[in-house]
């Protein structure tokens, strides 16, 4: 099902989604596909800020004031790593 | 009880109590604790009760017992909690074909039973350190070994190699059995005796060499794991550190009998065994030619990698 991700979508870990962690790096498995993604630094933060709901907006927001970069780029690159979790049944979006 | 004639072997560190000779094993030389395993031949039968996972070769039972079969060798029955096996030869005594698929297919079934991760490599220990070579057959992993072990380092495995994740002081190589298997072709180019070699027939390709001298008995720290792939034409050689997904992906392909094992111990304990191994020991891929007159370099950059890391 294709999902339209924008600030105000509401963004949850799918509870049955499974991951670990490699060092410091978040370690995604897609059981359909037998897929496995690294999340790399900032994905990985952005895997964590999403254990319980939250909207992007302040996903965004949170990531701004934690990384240096423009808030537009950071808000685009956020909505853009939700869109391919999204894709790959790891979160939930309402 | 049974008054076994035959002595107690070492098997990854398990005192195993065999009804019939094991040869390729190493005699039991630990402390007199009871046997952690015990093999006996007698009746298994066609199909467990309430079975769960049905493959071709592999039956699983709700209780966690498994059945494993090859036509015309054997079939295997495997306790719930991996101590003990049944075997029940298709005809005749217990032949190499069928100890072959025992320290096969079933030691790899009673690895993941037993919450031990078998890999899909070789490996050798260079001043006290493990590393692993994994990858396909004919990827090149008995070759590399047997490289080292020519180069005078012991060798922990040619095929499976057997990884305690965890152990308090991180992933350790528990030492599976002393045999290395090697390509035809590699044979020469490594210098070693044809004598006295057994060619079971569904290895045909491989022969096995009993190299006792140089195998080591006692846990050793995984240091490192290189995925080996083939260079294809003319690409050049290369070794690079495998990302966290890549690292646990490649791992996972070299999980030996990763289906059983999934179905043994569940996706995610095995995921997160793999994540475990992949935190602690660096993963590289190393793309080589199939070029035996170079393993002694390749063997020394190797040695001097780790040797002082």
């Amino acid at each position: 099902m294709a999902v339209t991700i924008g600030l105000e979508t509401v963004v949850r870990q799918k509870p049955d989604a499974l991951w670990s962690t490699v060092g410091d790096e978040v370690v995604l498995m897609n059981v359909e596909r037998g897929k496995y993604y690294g999340l790399g630094e900032i994905g990985s933060d952005i895997w964590r800020r999403v254990r319980g709901p939250i909207s992007v907006g302040d996903l965004s927001a949170a990531l701004s004031g934690e990384y240096s970069g423009d808030a537009v780029v950071i808000e685009r690159d956020t909505i853009a790593l939700i869109e391919q979790l999204a894709q790959r049944n790891l979160v939930e979006c309402q | 009880m049974n008054d076994s004639p035959v002595p107690d072997s070492l098997l990854a560190g398990w005192r195993v109590r065999c009804e019939f000779p094991l040869p390729e094993l190493l005699p039991w030389s630990g402390d007199d604790r009871a046997a952690d395993l015990l093999i006996r031949t007698g009746e298994v039968p066609e199909r467990l009760d309430g079975v769960v996972s049905d493959g071709p070769l592999l039956q699983v039972a709700r209780d966690g017992s498994c059945r494993f079969a090859i036509q015309d060798v054997a079939a295997y029955f495997i306790s719930p909690r991996g101590d003990e096996v049944i075997v029940a030869p298709a005809s005749g005594p217990v032949s190499t074909s069928v100890r072959l698929f025992l320290l096969g297919s079933v030691f790899g079934i009673l690895c993941h039973k037993r919450g031990l991760l078998p890999l899909h490599a070789s490996c050798v220990a260079v001043e006290g350190r493990a590393i692993a070579f994994a990858g396909p057959s004919g990827a090149g992993k008995s070759t590399l070994a047997g490289a080292f072990v020519k180069a005078g380092y012991r060798l922990l495995t040619d095929d499976v190699t057997v990884v305690d994740v965890t152990a308090p002081g991180g992933p350790v190589v528990v030492p599976a059995f002393p045999r290395l298997k090697l390509w035809r072709l590699a044979m020469g180019a490594l210098g070693l005796e044809r004598e006295n070699i057994e060619t079971p027939r569904v290895e045909a390709e491989k022969y096995d060499v009993p190299v006792e001298n140089a195998f080591a008995t006692e846990r050793v720290p995984l240091t490192a794991v290189y995925h080996l792939q083939r260079a294809k034409g003319a690409k050049p050689e290369s070794m690079n550190r495998l990302t966290a997904g890549r690292a646990v992906r490649d791992t996972t392909e070299a999980i030996y009998r990763v289906r059983a094992g999934r179905n043994l111990v569940g996706q995610q304990a095995l995921f997160r065994s793999i994540s475990r191994l992949c935190s602690t020991v660096p993963c590289h891929l190393l793309t080589q030619k199939m070029d035996f007159e170079r393993l002694d370099t390749r063997v020394a950059g190797l040695v001097a990698r780790h040797a002082s890391g």
